[in-house]
């Protein structure tokens, strides 16, 4: 099939089509649900098909093709050329790609246990071992358990009109699960997960007994929790929360398509000291086996380790093909280009965020926190990029009194801006986990909403003056 | 631009050929129910950044999911291409699968035709939006930029266009057999006017057509985004404490769509994860608050004459002068729980599953206006943006105030920023004491403007509580 796009791809008339490329996309995904003891869902989904990206007097145009017949190939590429050709007389900044930049490069998942080799029995009876586990902690309080297992392996194969030809694996594993208590109105979510890019070695080797037993405690304890308090107060996050707070503070801020949009509040701030020197912020795509890994990005680009915030100073943006060409200040390439798959184009995205490791112990952060909140486990969040005010839930916490973890509270909100927090940070700890949030970030750009699978974390870390809305 | 416009032709009866093969040969494989789904179309779009045109992409938006039982044991499977041998493939997949589920005693059928009254609904499907030139997709792109630049020198706008069209076929071996054609054009612009870094001011505004592309007013588009950006600058934090808040029409229908939703979702019910599972004929609101579900609208947003079920929609009492008066369901939940399916089925890609839910909610007019809602506030704050519940259904809600202004003495006295809302779904609904007597009427849906007393308001000025805690 390559080499028939391939061919394709020659024909184009490099006179007036500045770039151009394409990408094969195939992927396998299988899902398991199970619910309080039902099989909700065993499903599986192969999406198959090419996204074509042509660049011509600035002009971008994308089409995709739900087909691997060399017509319908020939005829999106020449769709994907007439919508940039006919929009170039409108564009007053035009888009360029550097041409000399060339890949060549195959990568194959170094899986520590391939799902292939696994059987789709085993999978199912590992998701119902979730379910029943945290279920069984309390049946009477815990009213509701969801397992779900899932897995996608895809291929890209990747060519351009510079001569870029990479075939890149790449694969998806978790398994997570949800539980709902319930006391009267008193209803309260929680959740954990285990993912992977490297294979599901690490998901059968979850401690189910002790991860489910500690989740269904958690969900029964919060049923007598008090509400978060609320207002402006000292505040302790834990890891995954660090992770949420970073992706989201920080990391969309950093993404160089919304630099080169002028829609962020770190544009201009390359250099400029935005956090204490304790605050180093790290993208890193090429850690082995967690869920934000690649080798490769979309655009054929070999991952590696980014830079964002060194010693609390701005040193980096996350750029693809197009921003690191157009951005000035010595913004480089450096494989943040992702697409969820064949329909969407390619846009600068994270893979693993995290803030680095601190000096400092929980209790010495409690104790610097003084009166304020310790807030656990998040459900994500959202940042608006142009002004840097975010805001994220957390699943559950505890006061903190007197430098003193005390009384468990329930789920809240938090909001803030970028670059305050930073600022504002007091402490960061010494126990960094690398992956602590493993999750889904959703971003738009031309071609729609596209997920992406990312990881996030860091250690605990203590800020002062944050919004907590609770009731 | 010309060269890529084409005439949009209708493709159902490949999509039937596909779709009763689909059935004929899973029944060959051994599935005792059937069902398949079949959609073909395309979404093209056009993107603005940083005051200028971008790119233009059109997507193949192909699709096939086939959920087929061996009994009770169910397997699913979907694909994108389109193909007689892919789709034998999906089909082929989707029963080996069931093969392998456990049975789920609680299920009885896939959806049947039921004897209910098939409401037509006007202008879902507008040949004229389906051929629409790209070339006018470009001038309205044009005129989003210049609308905003209109307003402000500073504008930055970024924008897009998007035009969808789709065929749309739900077959299922138990006699259902509809096809749905829709289009839909929309436009948005997201404006900031960056004064300072810390001072940006930052606006929106969106609209949405299924049938008239004429309608669309996007230098208008360009320009509310712009003015809201304007009006957004120089915003303030206030003292936390507790205060009334008037919820504008786009706020209060995304608050109470999103409530109301959640709860009266018979899925959530069944599983009693629901805030509102317990409470089928009680009082949940203030009792001047009504509020149905009407998919019947002509040209709504979210209008349709079949849920995803291929069971015809209707329109549903949900809140009676405050009386919960029903939960939505699909084929699934109302065959657990004995009631009748409502036709509110959808198909979540991201769970592969399906779920009941609201389709376009509308809420009662009151009798008091929102001016005299907003004169009469002594101190609180008139907020645009909406409230949801926070953490994964839990009655909780903790909400960023996205887009609202401090009222003082009944006069707007600036915007707020790094403020929060905090109550619960059920204070949230009894503290409604005002609904106003205008309503919007927009994108399918109708809604008042709500004034809500006491909600939490957490922000980063003087403090006017000391931090507390309150018990369960």
């Amino acid at each position: 099939m390559i080499d028939t796009c391939q061919r394709i791809l020659d024909e184009v008339d490099r006179s007036f089509v500045e770039f151009a490329d394409m990408r094969i996309y195939t992927s396998d995904e299988l899902q398991i649900s199970v619910r309080k003891g039902t099989t909700e869902n065993i499903s599986s989904d192969k999406i198959e098909g090419i996204g074509i990206r042509a660049l011509v007097k600035g002009a971008w145009g994308f089409a995709s093709v739900a087909s691997l017949e060399a017509d319908a190939i020939r005829q999106t590429l020449g769709s994907a050329i007439k919508m940039a050709k006919g929009l170039s007389n409108s564009i007053k900044r035009p888009a360029s790609i550097n041409k000399e930049i060339v890949f060549d490069g195959r990568n194959e998942i170094k899986h520590d246990l391939n799902p292939r080799d696994i059987s789709l029995e085993e999978k199912l009876e590992l998701t119902q071992k979730v379910d029943r586990t945290l279920s069984d902690y309390d049946s009477q309080k815990i009213i509701n358990s969801i397992a779900r297992y899932s897995e996608r392996l895809q291929r890209e194969q990747i060519i351009n009109t510079n001569g870029t030809h990479v075939v890149s694996d790449y694969g998806i594993y978790r398994l997570s699960a949800m539980g709902t208590s319930r006391s009267g109105d008193i209803i309260q979510n929680v959740s954990k997960s285990k993912a992977s890019s490297a294979g599901i070695k690490s998901l059968f080797d979850w401690n189910i007994d002790e991860e489910m037993t500690n989740l269904g405690k958690r969900a029964v304890e919060l049923l007598d929790a008090v509400s978060a308090p609320s207002g402006k107060m000292n505040v302790l996050l834990e890891p995954s929360l660090v992770g949420v707070y970073i992706h989201e503070a920080f990391g969309h801020g950093s993404e160089g398509d919304a630099i080169l949009a002028n829609k962020s509040v770190l544009t201009n701030q390359l250099g400029e000291t935005l956090a204490i020197p304790e605050v180093s912020v790290i993208d890193d795509p090429t850690l082995y086996g967690l869920r934000g890994s690649f080798a490769y990005d979309s655009e054929g680009t070999p991952s590696q380790q980014r830079d964002i915030v060194k010693n609390g100073k701005l040193v980096g943006y996350l750029n693809d093909l197009t921003s690191s060409t157009m951005l000035e200040g010595g913004n480089t390439l450096n494989g943040a280009g992702r697409a969820t798959d064949f329909r969407h184009m390619a846009m600068p995205r994270m893979g693993n965020t995290y803030i680095d490791n601190g000096s400092k112990s929980l209790e010495e952060l409690a104790q610097e926190i003084g009166n304020g909140v310790y807030l656990k486990y998040s459900y994500g969040g959202y940042v608006n990029p142009s002004t840097g005010e975010f805001y994220f839930s957390s699943q559950s916490g505890y006061l903190i009194e007197n430098g003193e973890i005390t009384k468990p509270i329930r789920n809240s909100g938090m909001s803030g801006f970028t670059l305050d927090v930073l600022k504002n940070t007091i402490g960061v700890g010494n126990d960094l986990d690398l992956d602590a949030f493993a999750g889904v970030c959703g971003k738009g750009n031309l071609t729609g909403y596209q997920p992406m699978a990312v990881s996030a974390g860091g250690p605990h870390i203590a800020a002062k003056d944050i919004i907590v809305g609770g009731k | 631009m010309n060269e890529i416009h084409q005439e949009y032709q209708s493709s159902f009866s490949e999509l039937e050929t596909y779709a009763k093969r689909a059935i004929k040969y899973a029944a060959e494989l051994g599935a005792t129910q059937a069902e398949v789904r079949i959609i073909n179309g395309f979404r093209r779009s056009l993107d603005i950044k940083n005051n200028s045109i971008n790119g233009m992409q059109q997507q193949a938006n192909s699709y096939i999911l086939a959920r087929v039982f061996v009994g009770k044991q169910q397997g699913k499977a979907e694909g994108t291409m389109l193909t007689a041998n892919s789709i034998d493939d999906i089909v082929k997949s989707a029963v080996n699968l069931s093969k392998f589920s456990p049975a789920d005693e609680k299920f009885k059928s896939l959806a049947s035709p039921l004897d209910r009254e098939v409401h037509s609904v006007k202008n879902l499907f507008d040949q004229n939006i389906a051929n629409l030139d790209p070339e006018i997709m470009v001038e309205f792109g044009k005129e989003i930029v210049s609308g905003a630049q209109e307003v402000h020198e500073l504008v930055n706008t970024n924008a897009g266009i998007t035009l969808n069209v789709n065929d749309d076929l739900i077959h299922n071996s138990e006699g259902i057999f509809v096809t749905k054609q829709s289009s839909s054009l929309s436009a948005y612009s997201y404006v900031t006017i960056p004064l300072e870094p810390t001072n940006v001011g930052l606006g929106s505004e969106f609209n949405n057509t299924r049938h008239d592309a004429k309608s669309m007013n996007c230098h208008q588009i360009g320009m509310e985004g712009a003015n809201k950006a304007k009006s957004s600058l120089n915003a303030k934090t206030i003292s936390s404490g507790t205060l009334p808040v008037l919820f504008d029409f786009r706020g209060a229908y995304n608050s109470l769509q999103s409530l109301i939703d959640v709860g009266v979702s018979a899925y959530n019910v069944m599983l009693k994860t629901s805030y509102f599972s317990d409470k089928l004929g009680e009082s949940i609101s203030v009792n001047n608050l009504t509020a149905w579900d009407d998919p019947l609208v002509d040209g709504g947003s979210s209008s349709r004459m079949y849920d995803s079920e291929g069971i015809p929609t209707q329109k549903i009492n949900i809140v009676e002068n405050g009386i919960l008066k029903a939960f939505v369901t699909d084929s699934y939940t109302s065959a657990v729980m004995d009631i009748d399916n409502t036709g509110s089925a959808n198909f979540y890609s991201g769970i592969k599953s399906y779920r009941p839910n609201i389709c376009q909610l509308q809420v009662n007019h009151g009798d008091i206006s929102k001016d005299e809602m907003l004169s009469d506030m002594k101190e609180g704050l008139f907020v645009e943006s909406g409230v949801s519940t926070s953490g994964g259904g839990s009655p909780n809600i903790s909400s960023k105030v996205n887009r609202g202004f401090y009222v003082k003495d009944g006069e707007i006295q600036y915007p707020v920023k790094n403020t929060m809302l905090g109550s619960n779904v059920y204070e949230f609904l009894k503290n409604i004491v005002g609904i106003s007597k205008e309503l919007k009427f927009e994108f399918g849906h109708q809604t008042p403007s709500i004034l809500v007393n006491e909600l939490s308001i957490a922000s980063a000025g003087d403090s006017k509580a000391p931090v507390q805690s309150m018990g369960p």
